[in-house]
């Protein structure tokens, strides 16, 4: 399934694809609604949707995609090359990110990966800042949801009886979330929680 | 100026860069695959004709992005100079 607002791209990379004798292009669309009622009616093994698009973005459709058909692949592939934005469109599950600017030969092996399962970032984007948000995002992806908002609290200088007071549990119970939030994480500090916090990007915003 | 003014000029220059990056990128992307078409599929007529009509699309948005670019140029210096 290919999902695209510019037609002049999308129909060119059906083109390109048509040519592959494993590849099947299901259906080309240019906009998340025909997305969405497409994967309602039909399966597919994988989409490769834009970011950018008029009314709705990449990361609702990633969810949705995946809400509809949780077995297929997301490859996201876009112009946008923002770290933030790509940790977190593989954080809500999609498979891979790649670039328009890419050859096509790499983006040929882009969907390769992601159909096989293996994750996949444009060799040109693959910093070791995203490396190490996509590390540290796996870390706090173990934490509960209350340990993520003691959390949250915590790297903005809450003290334990506030937090308590907030969440209406004793105080003895926030030390214990913690403890678990420092072992999960492998945080000592708050300075190092804060210092976690700064590269994931979505937490103690 | 204040604070909040600052940050406001910053995040429509920021904006402004996003969408102008996106004016040039979007189109040589499209060219990039359309010419990739055009070298393995040259010979079939129809595919060869919506491959050169696409090309001349992503050129005609191409020169439409350099030509905003400049006339933004030239709006840039004008202000410098008054």
């Amino acid at each position: 399934l290919l999902v695209d607002d510019h037609p002049l791209f999308r129909r060119g990379l059906a083109s390109v694809l048509r040519d592959n004798p494993d590849v099947e292009v299901v259906a080309e669309v240019g906009d998340a609604a025909a997305a969405r009622q497409l994967a309602r009616a039909n399966a597919f093994d994988i989409a490769i949707i834009d970011v950018l698009m008029p009314g709705v973005s990449g990361i609702s459709l990633t969810q949705d995609l995946l809400d509809l058909r949780p077995h297929c692949r997301v490859l996201v592939l876009s112009i946008v090359d923002e770290p933030s934005l790509i940790v977190e469109l593989l954080r809500l599950g999609a498979t891979g990110f790649a670039h328009k600017l890419q050859p096509i030969d790499e983006i040929r092996d882009a969907i390769r990966s992601v159909l096989a399962g293996t994750r996949y970032i444009a060799p040109l984007l693959r910093t070791a800042n995203i490396e190490a948000k996509l590390g540290r995002a796996a870390r706090t992806a173990r934490l509960t949801e209350r340990e993520r908002e003691i959390f949250e609290l915590v790297i903005r200088g809450h003290r334990n009886r506030d937090i308590a007071e907030r969440f209406a549990i004793a105080r003895r119970t926030v030390e214990t979330h913690r403890a678990r939030i420092v072992r999960k994480l492998g945080a000592r500090s708050i300075v190092a929680m804060r210092r976690m916090a700064a590269v994931h990007g979505d937490l103690g915003q | 100026v204040t604070r909040a003014g600052r940050r406001e000029g910053a995040r429509r220059k920021r904006a402004r860069r996003r969408k102008r990056s996106h004016d040039f990128r979007a189109p040589l992307a499209a060219l990039a695959i359309w010419i990739d078409v055009l070298r393995r599929d040259g010979d079939d007529p129809a595919l060869r004709r919506e491959a050169l009509d696409a090309i001349d699309t992503c050129l005609e948005l191409l020169m439409r992005a350099v030509r905003a670019c400049e006339r933004e140029l030239a709006a840039t210096s004008r202000s410098k100079s008054e």
